[in-house]
C-alpha cells in the first residue's frame, strides 16, 4: 500500500489543540497509513520519485494514531519528542505509580496539568515521558502495550 | 563448568596464532565487559552517565568511542526505565566499530544490508543525526521486526526497511556511496559472552557461510556507486568468513582494501596466510579483535573502496 502524505500543519494544529503546544515538523515529511502516522527525515524527497520501485516494510517512525474528535494517540516516541512542552493532558506519576503502570495496571497521578476525561494523557515520571494512558474519571488508563510492559 | 574449544577450533587457532593461543584459551574463563552505547538521538552522554552513576552503575569509557561504557551493574541492562525509554542500546563495544569506520554524514544515503537486530542501524542514524536516509535490510520476518522495534524505540526517523534477500537487493537499482555489510556468520568470536556458540561450530558450516557472505558481498558490490566504499564485519574468529572472502572480493571486483585507523584502539592485522593458501598483501590492512584484547567478543572489519 502505498504512503499518504499528510501536511505537517495538519497534525502540528492537533497537537496545539490537544497539549497546548506549539510544535513544528517541518524537518520532517509526515505519511500516513490509514489512521497512523509516520514521520521520515526530509532527505527522503530525493529518491521518492523511485518509491514504487522500492519494497519497503516501513518507512520512519511510528509518531502516533489519529482518533475520533480530533484526537492522536501519540507514539511512546511521539510523545517523548513533544511531552517537554506540553502544557496540557499531562499527568505527573511518583515512583509507586511508574512501578504499577510498567507492570501494565490503571495509575493515580500525584498531579494532573489541565487533563481532559477521554483524552490521551502524557505520563511523566521526574525528567521523562513514560508512556501514555487515557483519562478516566478517577484514574487513568493504562495504555502501554503488553510487549512493552516490566518490572523493574 | 567446564569450558573446552571443540578439539578442530582448538588445532586451527593454535596454528593460526602461535603464542597468542593461549590468551585465547584463557579468555574462555575471563570475565566478559560488557557494554553500552548511549543513544544521543535522545539524551546526552553527560545527562544519562550522571542518571546511571547517581544509581551505582560503574561506567568505564570505552577507548575508540565517546558514546559507548563499560558497565558493571546488578541491574539487568535490558530491564530499566532507561534502556525501554531508548536512552542506550546493549551493544559489545567492538560492535561498535564498524559504524566508526563506516563514518555515515548527515547527508548520505546509507545501505546496512544485514542490518537486524539494529544495534548498528542505530549507531549509524546517531553519526547522521537522524538526518539522511539509512535503507535497513533484513530477509528473515522475525528479526526484521526486532529490527523495527529498536529502530522505534530509539527514535530513529531516518530509515526505510526492507524485508528482502540481501543476495538480489541489487534488483532494485539504488546506488550508495556508503554500505554496512555486517554479514551473517558463526559467531564464534563471541563465545567470550555466549560460549553455547561454539556447540554449533562446525567447518561445513563456514564454508556454507562463506559461500553466503561471498554473494551477499558481490550484492553489495553491486549496490556500490563508483568511489564508493563497503565496510564488512563479522564476529567470526574464522579466516573462511573473514579473509578468504575479502581475498576472494578483491580479486572478483574493482574493490582495495583500505588502511584503517580508530584512534584509541589497538587491533591485529589480517592473517596473510591460512592453511597453505597466501592470500594478497592488502589483507594486512584488516582489522582483527581477539576476546583475550579487551575481553569483549572478538570481531573482523574491512574497508573496501570501488576504484573504477
Amino acid at each position: 500500500m502505498k504512503p499518504k502524505k499528510i501536511e505537517a500543519k495538519f497534525i502540528e494544529k492537533i497537537l496545539s489543540e490537544n497539549y497546548c503546544i506549539d510544535f513544528s515538523l517541518k524537518n520532517f515529511l509526515v505519511f500516513g497509513f490509514e489512521s497512523k502516522i509516520f514521520i521520515l527525515s526530509k532527505d527522503f524527497q530525493k529518491i521518492e520519485n523511485k518509491i514504487s520501485q522500492i519494497p519497503f516494510f516501513s518507512l520512519g517512525l511510528y509518531f502516533g494514531q489519529l482518533k475520533k474528535e480530533g484526537k492522536i494517540l501519540l507514539s511512546l516516541e511521539g510523545a517523548q519528542m513533544i511531552g517537554k512542552k506540553a502544557k496540557k493532558n499531562i499527568a505527573i506519576l511518583d515512583e509507586k505509580n511508574l512501578r504499577n503502570f510498567l507492570l501494565g495496571f490503571n495509575v493515580f497521578p500525584k498531579k494532573e496539568i489541565n487533563c481532559e476525561i477521554g483524552n490521551f494523557i502524557l505520563l511523566k515520571f521526574q525528567d521523562d515521558i513514560v508512556g501514555l494512558g487515557e483519562k478516566k474519571e478517577k484514574y487513568i488508563e493504562n495504555l502501554m502495550v503488553k510487549t512493552k510492559r516490566f518490572n523493574f | 563448568m567446564k569450558k573446552n574449544f571443540p578439539p578442530l577450533f582448538e588445532k586451527k587457532f593454535s596454528q593460526l596464532l602461535g603464542s597468542d593461543f593461549q590468551k585465547l584459551k584463557e579468555a574462555l574463563f575471563a570475565n566478559y565487559q560488557k557494554a553500552i552505547r548511549i543513544n544521543t538521538l535522545k539524551i546526552s552522554v553527560k545527562k544519562l552517565t550522571k542518571r546511571l552513576e547517581k544509581r551505582g552503575w560503574v561506567l568505564k569509557p570505552v577507548p575508540w568511542t565517546k558514546e559507548g561504557f563499560f558497565v558493571e551493574t546488578k541491574e539487568k541492562l535490558g530491564k530499566t526505565l532507561e534502556h525501554l525509554l531508548g536512552y542506550y542500546f546493549v551493544q559489545d563495544a567492538t560492535a561498535q566499530i564498524p559504524v566508526l569506520v563506516l563514518d555515515p554524514k548527515p547527508s548520505e544515503k546509507i545501505l546496512d544490508l544485514c542490518a537486524a537486530p539494529g544495534g548498528k542501524t542505530i549507531q549509524v542514524a546517531q553519526m547522521m543525526k537522524n538526518r539522511g536516509l539509512i535503507f535497513a535490510n533484513e530477509p528473515k520476518r522475525k528479526r526484521l521486526l526486532v529490527l523495527k522495534g529498536n529502530l522505534q524505540r530509539c527514535g530513529v526517523v531516518n530509515a526505510i526497511l526492507t524485508n528482502l534477500d540481501g543476495r538480489i537487493f541489487w534488483k532494485i537499482g539504488l546506488k550508495f556511496k556508503k554500505i554496512l555489510l555486517d554479514v551473517p556468520c558463526s559467531g564464534s568470536g563471541t563465545f567470550i559472552s555466549n560460549f553455547e556458540v561454539l556447540n554449533f561450530w562446525h567447518e561445513n558450516f563456514l564454508k556454507k557461510l562463506s559461500h553466503l557472505q561471498k554473494n551477499l558481498l558481490a550484492s553489495a558490490f553491486r549496490c556500490l556507486e563508483k568511489g564508493g566504499e563497503i565496510v564488512y564485519s563479522t564476529c567470526s574468529l574464522d579466516p573462511e568468513e573473514n579473509e578468504e572472502v575479502i581475498d576472494w572480493a578483491i580479486k572478483n571486483f574493482p574493490l582495495k582494501v583500505q588502511k584503517i585507523e580508530v584512534e584509541g584502539l589497538k587491533f591485529h592485522q589480517g592473517f596473510l596466510e591460512y592453511q597453505g593458501k597466501k592470500f594478497s598483501k592488502e589483507i594486512k590492512h584488516c582489522l582483527r579483535i581477539f576476546p583475550f584484547d579487551y575481553f569483549t567478543e572478538g570481531f573482523f572489519i574491512t574497508k573496501l573502496k570501488y576504484e573504477a
